[in-house]
């Protein structure tokens, strides 16, 4: 899809962007306020914008010099919002089935019994919505969008309203729905481990405008689209396998891959084999040259420096553990440990500063 | 209980439920409009529309009479293109109540159209819902309570509606005489019986209007 010099102007904000979007998933990454969700209104046509130009798989939606304009519900494009939006005096069944009616038959790529398998909402068709969890009243919304066969699906922020656990479950859901039915997707966060984990592509806004597009690993560690979200630390996702559980202790091994194992809080749930995604936030961890003994910390692991990049105040490094990690530390730190590219140092951090996902449990592969 | 009295108890209800059903979709539409319009722009139709509730219903009922005679601008045209005559009959008492009757419709409709939220339509419209099904779809049945709370609203308003019909329709026993007409008379010839009767039947059919209302507003809240 294709972007151009789109201009939408509120009262609080300036929006005016151009970009390609490829297909697939792509992130919207900025910090709030910056204009994403506007920006996705103005995808939709549920805001009309200024000026510009808006391009879905060739067809023109919006053009304001040739006076083209597509009403929302002619555009097929489907749209998971922040407040999941379902419909109140609706059943789950008939939430889904509101927008799949509308669509002409020969119009239809993705059954309904499809989504519903995918999502695993059969046994909550029969329920009202007020009946749901926040995470099974998103995967509705998002089932209810994709019921319309769309062209590309816009999630605003789909798991903010979500506690940690339940947002591995989302993302993992979104990851499946694009393996399955490849619709492309555009998907706003102002969380940057969401996007890493989710997206092909990245476009970092700020104050309305991109300021960068490209893979989300260029674009999340460029220092300028940092700075945009400084105030958070970066959480990394690791993606792991159970290997045992020790009850007494309280805790479960895992393996990143075959050299490399972490230590965990106990997750009775999984079983040996089950994959589990462990959240590791870039400021728990304590980068040491050497090898330390005497440490109460359980987690001790060898890792290669693979990038360095420094900013103002801080610096971020890139390790691979068997997976890679972001760093964050002080930029006195790295100087004084004069952290060079390919050196190997040990990542400390304890087992309590990690945090076992929920959600993920039908996944068995 | 005389024949003209029970004439004059149908035509009420006849009278009431005709200006209801004339007035719902005018009231449906305005309320809505109403609600989901910015201040500046709402302000001259919410002023036209809560006129007749304000100001004495005889102005509205003169200006109907004005209107509608056969010297009137629209009656003479009505007389001399399908040669009916409406004053001082019972259409003109339709007209007259659903004037009256139509303000307190649409505050009642607009307070339930407010409490849909927009959001939730605009979901509609990117799941593929044109403007017209998404109000038939959503906005309808979220807001039906209060479309029909005030359309009973509307319907007791009709029944009692007095001032501006003794103008449009006068008085006619058996002809353009509704209850609060005939209580009228009755007072006026000193017939206290039939007055007391009047009175009874009248009390009754508000009473049994507003139970209904109550409940739909008790569900609505339960819900």
């Amino acid at each position: 899809m294709r972007i151009d010099s789109l201009k939408i102007q509120l009262a609080n904000i300036d929006i005016d962007i151009t970009a390609d979007i490829p297909s697939g998933i792509t992130g919207l990454f900025g910090a709030s306020g910056s204009g994403k969700t506007t920006t996705l209104n103005g995808i939709a046509g549920l805001l009309r914008p200024h000026r510009g130009h808006i391009e879905l798989d060739d067809t023109v939606i919006y053009d304001d010099d040739k006076g083209i304009w597509i009403e929302p519900e002619n555009r097929r494009i489907g749209y998971v919002f922040q407040d999941d939006r379902l419909f109140p005096h609706m059943s789950v069944m008939k939430n889904i089935l509101y927008g799949a009616k509308f669509v002409p038959k020969e119009r239809v790529l993705i059954g309904v019994d499809d989504i519903i398998d995918v999502l695993d909402l059969g046994h909550l068709v029969n329920r009202m919505p007020s009946s749901l969890s926040g995470g099974e009243r998103q995967r509705v919304s998002l089932a209810r969008a994709l019921a319309i066969s769309p062209d590309l699906l816009l999630l605003d922020e789909p798991t903010a309203s979500l506690d940690i656990g339940m947002r591995g479950a989302v993302l993992n859901y979104l990851r499946k729905v694009w393996e399955e039915f490849h619709i492309s997707m555009i998907f706003v966060s102002h969380l940057i481990a969401e996007v890493m984990v989710l997206a092909d592509s990245c476009i970092a806004m700020s104050d309305g405008k991109v300021v960068a597009q490209g893979p989300p690993r260029e674009v999340l560690y460029d220092a300028h689209v940092f700075s945009i979200a400084r105030k958070e630390s970066i959480d990394n996702w690791i993606e792991t396998r159970v290997i045992k559980h020790d009850s007494e202790a309280g805790l479960m091994e895992v393996s990143i891959d075959s050299k490399h194992t972490l230590f965990v809080p106990n997750f009775d749930r999984r079983k040996p084999g089950d994959k589990v995604w462990v959240l590791l936030s870039s400021a728990d961890i304590i980068v040491s040259l050497s090898k330390q003994t005497g440490i109460s910390a359980r987690n001790n692991i060898k890792a290669i420096v693979k990038e360095i990049h420094m900013m103002e105040d801080s610096a971020l490094i890139y390790a691979d553990m068997g997976a890679t990690v972001v760093v964050q530390l002080s930029r006195m730190a790295t100087q004084e440990l004069n952290i060079q590219l390919g050196q190997e140092v040990y990542l400390i951090f304890k087992s309590s500063s990690l945090i076992a996902l929920d959600g993920l449990l039908n996944e068995k592969d | 209980m005389d024949s003209l009295e029970i004439q004059a108890i149908l035509l009420s209800i006849q009278v009431a439920l005709c200006s209801t059903g004339l007035v719902l979709p005018v009231a449906v539409g305005s309320a809505l409009w109403l609600s989901r319009a910015r201040d500046s722009r709402r302000l001259p139709l919410d002023i036209l529309i809560t006129l007749p509730l304000v100001l004495p219903p005889v102005v509205p009922g003169y200006m109907l009479l004005i209107l509608f005679s056969k010297n009137g601008f629209i009656g003479s045209a009505l007389y001399d293109f399908a040669g009916v005559e409406i004053i001082f009959t019972w259409g003109a008492m339709v007209m007259a109540s659903a004037i009256i009757s139509l303000p307190l419709m649409v505050r009642t409709m607009e307070v339930a159209f407010q409490g849909v939220d927009s959001r939730l339509e605009l979901a509609s419209r990117s799941l593929g819902a044109t403007r017209w099904k998404t109000f038939l779809y959503i906005t309808i049945p979220m807001a039906y309570k209060g479309i029909i709370a005030g359309a009973l609203v509307g319907f007791t308003r009709g029944l009692a509606e007095f001032g501006a019909t003794i103008i449009v329709a006068g008085n006619i026993p058996g002809k353009t005489q509704t209850i609060p007409l005939a209580l009228f008379a009755a007072i006026e010839t000193g017939q206290e019986v039939v007055a007391l009767r009047l009175i009874l039947v009248s009390i009754s059919l508000a009473v049994v209007v507003l139970v209904a209302y109550s409940l739909l507003i008790r569900q609505k809240r339960g819900r």
